[in-house]
């Protein structure tokens, strides 16, 4: 008697599964925009991509399993088909990974690498920790922790590239 | 011959055919054998105890099964990371592999060593 049960659970969960139809050779149709600009929009030429989240960096390839994830500020790298790897700063936002392999990457702020500042990313950095070791309250002392944490991870990402 | 086995088994229902002289009532265990019973059971421990070392490379296979399982699936969840999981798993595989060498290292100290 005990072992119908599961038997029955798993017809359930084929007849579910069927209903959900996912074909295994979609390519990956990228989206990564800001409210600022958009940077792709439905591109089909990318092969992977690397995002930095709350809960460890991970590669987003075709076919990836279905994922919800906040962003942390990092870098997002880019792999496209012909082989271009292009690096973006974000400061947050989230990342969205479609069962039908669509990703969206929708950031707070999304800058190229290259066109960060290391001089005022570091004087950015000594603000946030003056205001860090001055601030009262809880909430502006965790507003100011978020600004420290976002000016390091640009001072990083501009000298390591991480 | 017939008088090898009587000297052997020293029942009283056989009759010697040939009787030996008594000097050598002493030596009727050491007949058949070439060496002594006791260097023979050094050889036997040696061989039991090199057996049950080597049953401890065991973990080393459990371990380096693991540290490659765990790259599989770290690699999996971020690509871009291949060269550097690599090497720690590399590592990992070495250190582990050390520890069966010194499970094997043992084995052949009692074979020949001890």
């Amino acid at each position: 008697m005990s072992f119908i049960r599961p038997l029955l659970t798993i017809k359930n969960a084929q007849s579910q599964f069927r209903l959900i139809s996912r074909s295994m050779a979609t390519e990956m149709s990228f989206t990564f925009a800001s409210p600022a600009q958009v940077i792709y929009n439905q591109a089909r030429n990318v092969k992977q991509v690397d995002v930095p989240s709350l809960s460890g960096s991970f590669g987003i390839l075709a076919n990836h399993v279905p994922t919800l994830a906040v962003l942390k500020p990092g870098i997002v790298t880019v792999t496209e088909t012909e082989g271009a790897v292009k690096k973006f700063f974000v400061s947050s936002g989230s990342v969205a990974v479609n069962a039908d392999s669509s990703v969206q990457v929708l950031a707070e702020e999304a800058f190229p690498v290259e066109q960060l500042d290391l001089k005022a990313a570091q004087e950015q950095l000594a603000e946030a920790q003056a205001s860090l070791s001055s601030a009262s309250s809880d909430v502006a002392k965790a507003e100011a922790q978020v600004a420290v944490e976002t000016a390091e991870a640009v001072v990083r990402a501009i000298q390591t590239g991480v | 011959s017939c008088a090898t086995r009587t000297l052997l088994f020293n029942k009283a229902s056989f009759k010697p055919i040939v009787t030996l002289p008594a000097a050598l009532n002493k030596i009727q265990s050491a007949s058949i054998q070439t060496s002594t019973v006791r260097s023979d059971i050094d050889s036997a421990a040696k061989y039991i105890g090199a057996g049950a070392a080597t049953v401890g490379v065991a973990g080393a296979g459990a371990g380096i099964g693991t540290v490659f399982g765990s790259l599989v699936i770290g690699y999996a969840r971020n690509p871009g990371l291949k060269q550097q999981l690599f090497s720690y798993a590399i590592l990992g595989f070495a250190l582990s592999e050390a520890m069966g060498l010194f499970c094997l290292m043992m084995a052949f100290m009692l074979l020949f060593a001890f």
